[in-house]
């Protein structure tokens, strides 16, 4: 396979992940998308300049999140993009198959997903994703043990969450 | 075995435990039914956030906008471009007539146009704008009654109460009275109107005989500062501040070539009879100094900044970097948070005056030169290693294959240290402000703020920190470095671990140091500085660690 099947794949493996989460990073998604697309571009770039990358999707995520911050940064005048996800669990239009309990109990995890620190709520994220702790830690700038504090954390308080 | 934590039971669900760790959790599970209840517990969780990620995440999260463009297409652009350029198509393109090219010239021009706006920003508008804001408060002094107010003026070393006009102190003494002759001869030497300092018109007037000025005007919450750069004669800096409102000077602070400063603050009318009551009492000489205080007798007294408000200017500053490095302080009394600098380029004060230009109850002040001389350095400039440390040197050298290669190591680490430690200033300065009794004020919000500026820090400083010992390893191995087990952070409470993390950094920008022949070195046997070296950096590193897990373990 060449390198631009091998990207390509990747690409189409995990584009929308990416621009998922760059999403929840608060880019509205006209930018999450040129974002997610730039991400596999570079990692296109770095491969071809003859670069090693252990694991191209925990590389990828971590691009993804620091591109993300920064065009945060550059429009911070702007409100960051919010999906408004309670009113649309609230729906029945939506969610038609779900019985109230369904919905009601989405909307309380929900609830606490939102309640969770910044912190908390990427690493979250990210083990969703798959990554490992040293990948997550690498992609966020800190450490792997620090990693596991943020997720015991959030696992504890979603716990709560659930009762 | 102790029944293992929340955190290591998550772990090992996770493979993320080391093999030995991660064999104990096991066997001991098998003997517990309360920790492998846990675990189940933990996979339920997990089990939900997984449902989330499907039901909640891909399936209301809005699609993409646009259709995914062919990526391959994107990879023959980036293939046409990444070969390099020959010398003659290189010359051909800086040649080549831009015209034909707007994504050329259209920057150029764009960058063209945006420094003429700078410097007409900068340069020519401040002094019409300075010009005709004295202007409008010299006609709204003249429509308003005159009526006599009081200033507080204060210097390096006294504070004394006048009224506008009159020569006197107000319960004067012979002292204040000596302070207000002296303070008179300064002003009129430099031809400012000492009888109404801080009016308009008297700043107008010394402005306007100025020959080569250079105004800048600020405007602020809800005022606007004048300041002017004389260039020349015995009052070399002076600002005036008029509140938006009415136009009428609030305070006033001159800066005299003999390095005295004036600062001159009108006071409200209702303090007046305590002002006038007050005894010439040394304390009352030398009160703390009154920052812009809210001058408008009409308007209510704005509540007192609070620790909040002062983290969120630190944190403004640390948006744009000016808590690394950049001599700037923030201090906090009953009225403003003071943002001072010493020596800051005026490119880098415009962007620390955006920085906290939004915030509330903010006063700038920044002056020209360093308030005292540097202590001379006591480290030779040339090489101080003694016989056995040029002896190492040699070695590492060797090892590396030369002196060109050894001096460019010494280069390199010895600029690593310094990004480094401007780290570790930076959360000791965090722990100074927000000791425990402070910090418990916090609100949430700030708190999470605060740990946001920690982590920020940490996460640099544990990059530096491995780059580092990266960077070193292989050449202080050769000449029998090895690095020992490292100790614990002294605490479990982040102010005192920050201090223990300071030292780490200090131990290790000293022992750089002296190994790389940038300070003599102390009395450690020579031989054993490259162990003591790499232990120090593996200790910070791995305090560095301790210190972004404690800080996990603070979050709320």
């Amino acid at each position: 396979m060449s390198l631009q099947d091998q990207v390509a794949q990747l690409f189409q493996e995990s584009r929308d992940d990416i621009y998922r989460y760059l999403l929840s990073l608060g880019l509205h998604p006209p930018q999450a998308q040129e974002a997610a697309q730039e991400v596999f571009l570079r990692l296109y770039v770095t491969l071809k300049k003859g670069e090693d990358i252990q694991n191209p999707r925990g590389w990828i995520f971590r691009v993804a999140h620091n591109l993300g911050l920064k065009i945060r940064a550059k429009q911070s005048t702007q409100a960051p993009f919010d999906a408004d996800l309670e009113l649309k669990l609230r729906s029945t239009e939506l969610n038609p198959e779900q019985s109230l309990l369904e919905r009601e109990h989405n909307i309380l995890f929900h609830q606490a997903v939102q309640g969770l620190s910044e912190q908390q709520r990427r690493c979250l994220l990210l083990r969703l994703e798959g990554l490992r702790y040293p990948e997550i830690g690498s992609a966020l700038g800190i450490s792997a043990s620090a990693v596991g504090e943020f997720l015991r954390r959030a696992i504890a308080r979603l716990k709560k969450g659930e009762l | 075995m102790p029944h293992p934590s929340e955190e290591q039971l998550l772990r090992y669900s996770d493979g993320e435990l080391p093999g030995r760790n991660a064999s104990h959790v096991h066997s001991h599970l098998k003997a517990c039914w309360q920790c492998r209840t846990n675990v189940e517990e933990i996979e339920k969780t997990v089990g939900a956030c997984v449902r989330y990620r499907t039901t909640v995440l891909q399936r209301h999260l809005p699609a993409p906008p646009e259709p995914w463009t062919d990526i391959y297409r994107s990879f023959a652009e980036i293939d046409a471009t990444l070969p390099a350029p020959t010398f003659a198509d290189r010359l051909k393109q800086a040649l080549a007539w831009p015209v034909h090219n707007p994504k050329k010239w259209v920057p150029v021009a764009v960058a063209l146009m945006l420094a003429w706006g700078l410097f007409y920003r900068y340069r020519v508008t401040p002094s019409v704008q300075a010009a005709e804001l004295l202007h409008k408060a010299i006609l709204a002094s003249d429509s308003r009654p005159a009526t006599p107010h009081l200033l507080r003026i204060r210097t390096k070393v006294s504070s004394i109460t006048r009224r506008a006009g009159s020569g006197q102190a107000l319960a004067s003494n012979a002292q204040d009275r000596e302070t207000l002759n002296s303070l008179k001869t300064l002003f009129q030497d430099a031809h400012y109107n000492w009888d109404d300092p801080l009016s308009a018109r008297s700043y107008s007037a010394w402005r306007d005989q100025l020959s080569a000025k250079r105004d800048q005007v600020q405007e602020e919450r809800d005022s606007y500062r004048i300041r002017t750069d004389a260039g020349s004669g015995d009052l070399l800096d002076a600002s005036l501040q008029l509140r938006s409102q009415d136009l009428q000077p609030i305070e006033g602070r001159f800066e005299f070539r003999n390095t005295d400063w004036v600062e001159i603050t009108a006071l409200p009318e209702e303090a007046s009879p305590m002002a006038s009551a007050l005894p010439p009492t040394p304390e009352n000489r030398t009160a703390p100094p009154v920052e812009a205080a809210p001058a408008n007798n009409a308007a209510p007294l704005l509540p007192a900044p609070a620790i909040g408000d002062e983290l969120q200017v630190l944190a403004a500053l640390h948006e744009i970097g000016a808590d690394l490095g950049d001599p700037v302080e923030v201090s906090r009394n009953d009225y403003n948070i003071v943002v001072s600098g010493i020596g800051i380029a005026p490119e880098r004060q415009a962007e620390i005056q955006k920085a906290v230009a939004p915030l509330p109850n903010v006063v700038i002040r920044f002056s020209e030169s360093a308030p005292t001389a540097v202590a001379p350095q006591t480290v030779t400039p040339e090489n101080p290693a003694g016989g056995d440390l040029r002896q190492l040197q040699t070695r590492i050298a060797e090892q590396m294959g030369g002196r060109t290669r050894y001096d460019e190591l010494a280069a390199h680490v010895l600029d690593m240290s310094e990004p480094l430690m401007s780290r570790a200033y930076a959360l000791r300065r965090l722990m100074e402000r927000f000791p425990a009794q402070v910090e418990s004020q916090l609100s949430p919000q700030d708190l999470r703020t605060l740990r946001r500026l920690q982590q920020e820090h940490t996460a640099a400083l544990r990059q530096q920190t491995v780059e580092l010992e990266r960077t070193l390893k292989p050449a202080l191995k050769s000449v029998g470095g090895s690095s020992r087990a490292s100790r614990e952070l002294s605490s479990d409470s982040w102010q005192p671990a920050t201090e223990d993390l300071f030292q780490s950094a200090r131990r290790v920008e000293k022992l750089l140091a002296v190994v790389f022949g940038a300070a003599a070195p102390d009395d450690s046997a020579n031989t054993e500085l490259p162990a003591q070296l790499l232990s120090a950096v593996t200790d910070l590193r791995a305090k560095v660690e301790a210190y972004d897990h404690l800080l996990a373990k603070t979050e709320r």
